[in-house]
């Protein structure tokens, strides 16, 4: 596997690409220009197809799918949404999309946003990227200026409004649909489905949400084509992603690698190993809802589909034998204790319960009762939620028990 | 000096797309929304009160309530938690006499967050909006003397 | 096939616990299984209500995918076959029943909702008695008592204050059937998490048009009427004094339909008497509309040659609106549901 190949972060140390002549001179928005000539938006809906590219927010699903059922709608009125309210806790690749290469994704959203048919498309940022929020201003301003988005896109007849909204503080935004609910002036809370938001998204209508790692990907399949992208990366998870390395490693980073890496890969070649006088003892793989994944399990591959794990935002969290476990339990449940959207039953007081046990447990409090209680919620909270958060807030502190015996 | 609730307003729309949008900006010029700004937003908006209400206390950066002087918000994310950011929550406790999350002292509020991205630099505490980083059990004092 | 508003309702036969019946299409799951008598829990369903699908007690099995689904929000479809009953569904509702029932265990006694509560009824028929998780929700007013409790605990809002309808979150489910029903919109669901409060923007004192219809929806005694029962029964009690019933127009149905739901069954005259109403007047559909009730105490005084100071006049009625602005002839006015809890408390039920 060639570990070298470079879609998103290519340039980034080269030059500044928020500049637009920059991006510009190492052939940006020549994919844009490529659409505009062809005007053919069903070819390119093949190629991203083709690519199999999956979406880098989490789940994984296909964009291609998710593209075909907007792109294929009656309804006249369709939106995009570029999802950039990163917040799973320990992952800044979408701010570091935005802070090195801003015109790549919004080359991405124009490209995406004229396939499906939509006339507005939106980038919901993260509330706390006030930064990032005006180097997406500035860029898109740049870009507006020539004509890449706004009426007549390079003279032609395809015309697309982008606006930013800015998120308020609300992890579970990042969940599609309590996305929508954000954008709608509502509680972002996730809402039933079906319908999806395919069908029935911002305002009712059809709405593609892409995350902002997924889009960034477009430009490369317009220029290259599916067949090229699907060659990267492992058979059924093709193509790079970026990962987060993070906690007791000698080199923290963002990494761009082909997804089949391994895990140990990424921690001991890329990342550098442990730091100093340091001694593995488990990673956290995708965030605050990611597994445990012990010393033995290190040469599993970073995929989507696997079925052991998900590789979910990308963040890899390195833990060494010094650390306290109860203190990061304590962060997994405070983090869901905050920031479950309160709606139905097991999440709401689960989370709750769950950070409960979590204190005692750092205060060595610990009863069989509790522990009883624990079983019975994280089976709950797997089982019987309305959305997935419910799975995501169980996964670390279910590891802990069954593989780091935390209750023993 | 400071704009009207009123001037705010009319920079929106009165479409729901831009409430949230409105109810950021109304928060972040005044500190918070008072139960008349509410009002007028609702009016403003044409939805009931209940409705700007519960979208307003949902989300983290619209508060509904008056903020104290003193706001400091210490992160507990993963990495940070690591680098033993549940010490220095522990060490403000006992500085002021305050347990984090609660609303008793009207003087001084300790939030505990989730991570703003900064991972490599952890802890990471924001005291009125100043990013502190590496903030350790006993450097902490000497920031929190800064502010008082 | 029935026709309705001029449309063809498709009819289908779905599998319900292996045995085939007919089902609509739009017609979910719930819908099915309450016609045909197949009992499923359910807290925040309610009939006309949109389906907020959030207790997650009416969780069901289904042949289409491994995961349990809604089945007040999972409409039927041809092929469905649908489990009601499993170890797996029974695990599932009894651990949720379980993290609402922390906040109501052992409060059942002396509770306004005891034994007219939906919790209450759904914790004794999965036997929910494991004391697994600590009451949460507290009501915390300063410091001290922060203190005193060791976690951090979920704050407790109690409105008292408004004529007719008593709030408390402490027993509130959070199951919003309030905040869907109220044609005033004056709940909203507040706050994120565990700190959800289900109530008025700014927690203030409920001010609405006091129609009542949240308090008949309210699964539990998060909302409940507001009276000063120890007053009431001195009064139905004083020798002194003549308690008259004057009883609204179809309440006898309501109050026997209440007395049902405790699994009680009685004569409506019977019930008042025993209660101390010495006089009932039933008031016809007309007599409540015009305002013929107007002088009851005064014509009724006159007639039975009594001083109107000595006559106590009950109106029973679920237009608890009036407790906002009481017309003076009227000394009380007790909804169906309070005449059955002063029934319950007087131990004639």
């Amino acid at each position: 596997m060639n570990k070298n190949i470079k879609i998103i972060t290519k340039y980034w140390d080269v030059a500044d690409l928020k500049k637009i002549k920059n991006y510009e001179s190492f052939g940006g928005y020549k994919a844009l220009h490529k659409f505009i000539k062809d005007k053919n938006s069903d070819k390119f809906a093949d190629e991203i197809k083709n690519s199999s590219l999956l979406g880098r927010g989490g789940a994984g699903f296909p964009t291609g799918d998710k593209l075909e059922a907007v792109a294929g709608s009656g309804e006249k009125e369709r939106y995009f949404i570029c999802n950039l309210d990163e917040s799973e806790p320990g992952t800044y690749k979408d701010r570091a999309i935005v802070d090195n290469d801003p015109h790549k994704l919004i080359e991405g959203i124009i490209i995406l946003s004229l396939i499906i048919g939509a006339r507005k498309a939106f980038i919901y940022i993260n509330g706390n990227y006030g930064k990032q929020e005006e180097i997406l201003e500035n860029a898109l301003e740049e870009a507006y200026k020539k004509k890449y988005w706004g009426e007549k896109i390079l003279k032609s007849d395809y015309n697309l409004e982008i606006g930013i909204f800015s998120g308020a503080g609300a992890y579970i935004c990042g969940e599609e649909t309590a996305l929508i609910n954000s954008i709608e002036g509502s509680r972002g809370e996730p809402k039933m489905r079906p319908p999806y938001p395919t069908e029935k998204g911002l305002f009712g209508k059809p709405t593609l949400v892409n995350n902002a790692e997924t889009i960034s990907n477009i430009s490369w399949i317009v220029i290259y084509g599916g067949e090229e992208y699907a060659k990267i990366g492992s058979k059924n998870s093709p193509g790079t992603k970026l990962f987060v390395l993070g906690g007791a490693v000698k080199k923290p980073g963002v990494y761009e690698l082909p997804l089949g890496v391994t895990i140990r890969e990424l921690i001991f070649e890329i990342g550098g190993g442990l730091a100093k006088g340091k001694e593995f003892w488990f990673a956290q793989i995708g965030g605050s809802s990611g597994r445990l994944i012990m010393e033995k399990e290190l040469d599993a591959k970073l995929e989507f589909g696997n079925k052991d794990f998900s590789i979910g935002s990308g963040a890899i969290l390195v833990v060494d034998k010094t650390t306290n476990i109860y203190d990061l339990l304590l962060s997994w449940t405070g983090f869901f204790r905050r920031e479950s959207c309160g709606k139905c039953v097991p999440c709401r007081e689960g989370t709750f319960r769950l950070w409960e046990i979590a204190k005692r447990l750092q205060d060595g409090e610990i009863s069989e009762a509790d522990k009883k209680a624990v079983k019975d919620i994280l089976w709950t909270l797997e089982n019987t939620t309305f959305c997935p958060f419910g799975k995501f807030a169980a996964a670390a502190f279910r590891d802990a028990v069954e593989k780091l015996k935390i209750l023993k | 000096m400071s704009k009207t609730i009123e001037k705010i307003l009319l920079e929106f729309d009165p479409e729901n797309i831009s409430l949230l949008p409105a109810l950021k900006k109304i928060s972040a010029a005044f500190g918070h929304i008072s139960e008349k700004d509410m009002q007028k937003v609702a009016d403003y908006f044409e939805v009931p009160l209940s409705k700007a209400y519960e979208t307003a206390s949902f989300y983290d950066q619209v508060q509904i309530k008056k903020q104290p002087n003193l706001v400091i918000k210490v992160c507990s994310g993963a990495n940070c938690a690591m680098n033993n950011s549940f010490a220095v929550i522990r060490e403000i406790e006992n500085y002021f006499k305050i347990k984090a999350g609660d609303e008793f002292n009207a003087k001084v509020k300790l939030e505990i967050i989730s991570c703003l991205g900064q991972c490599g630099e952890g802890p990471i505490m924001v005291i009125n909006n100043k990013v502190y980083n590496n903030v350790t059990q006993s450097s902490v004092h000497g920031i929190l003397e800064k502010w008082l | 096939m029935p026709l309705e508003r001029g449309r063809r309702i498709m009819c289908m036969n779905i599998r319900i616990n292996n045995k085939i019946y007919e089902a609509r299409e739009e017609e979910t799951v719930l819908d099915v299984c309450r016609r045909e008598g197949i009992r499923i829990p359910t807290l925040c369903a309610f009939s006309g209500l949109p389906k907020e699908t959030v207790c997650r007690l009416c969780l069901v099995e289904i042949n289409l995918t491994d995961k349990l689904v809604p089945s007040c929000a999972f409409q039927v479809c041809e092929k469905l076959e649908v489990t009601t009953e499993s170890e797996r569904i029974n695990k599932a509702r009894r651990i949720n029943l379980e993290l609402l029932w922390a906040d109501h265990a052992g409060k059942c006694a002396g509770c306004r909702k005891n034994r007219m509560c939906e919790l209450q009824n759904l914790a004794e028929e999965y036997k929910i008695e494991n004391f697994h998780f600590v009451p949460r929700k507290e009501e915390i007013t300063d410091v001290e008592e922060r203190d005193l409790l060791k976690d951090n605990k979920s704050r407790v809002v109690i409105d008292n204050k408004n004529p007719a309808i008593f709030r408390t979150t402490e027993y509130c489910i959070e199951c919003r059937r309030c905040i869907n029903i109220c044609p005033d919109k004056a709940f909203g669901f507040n706050h994120r998490a565990g700190d959800v409060v289900v109530g008025t923007p700014y927690e203030k004192t409920l001010d609405c048009s006091f129609c009542g219809k949240c308090v008949e929806v309210c699964p539990t005694a998060a909302l409940t009427d507001q009276n000063d029962f120890g007053k009431i029964i001195k009064d139905l009690d004083n020798l002194k004094k003549m308690a008259v019933a004057v009883v609204d127009w179809e309440m006898e149905k309501g109050v026997l339909r209440q007395l049902k739901n405790m699994k009680s069954q009685k004569n409506f005259d019977d019930l008042l008497t025993e209660l101390g109403f010495e006089k009932i007047i039933n008031l016809s559909k007309e007599e409540t509309k015009n305002e013929a009730i107007k002088n009851i105490k005064a014509d009724y005084a006159r007639k039975e040659k009594i001083n109107p100071e000595s006559i106590v006049i009950f109106f029973i009625s679920n237009k608890i609106e009036k407790k906002a602005n009481k017309d003076e002839y009227l000394d009380y006015i007790l909804s169906e549901r309070e005449i059955a809890r002063l029934a319950r408390d007087r131990k004639i039920i």
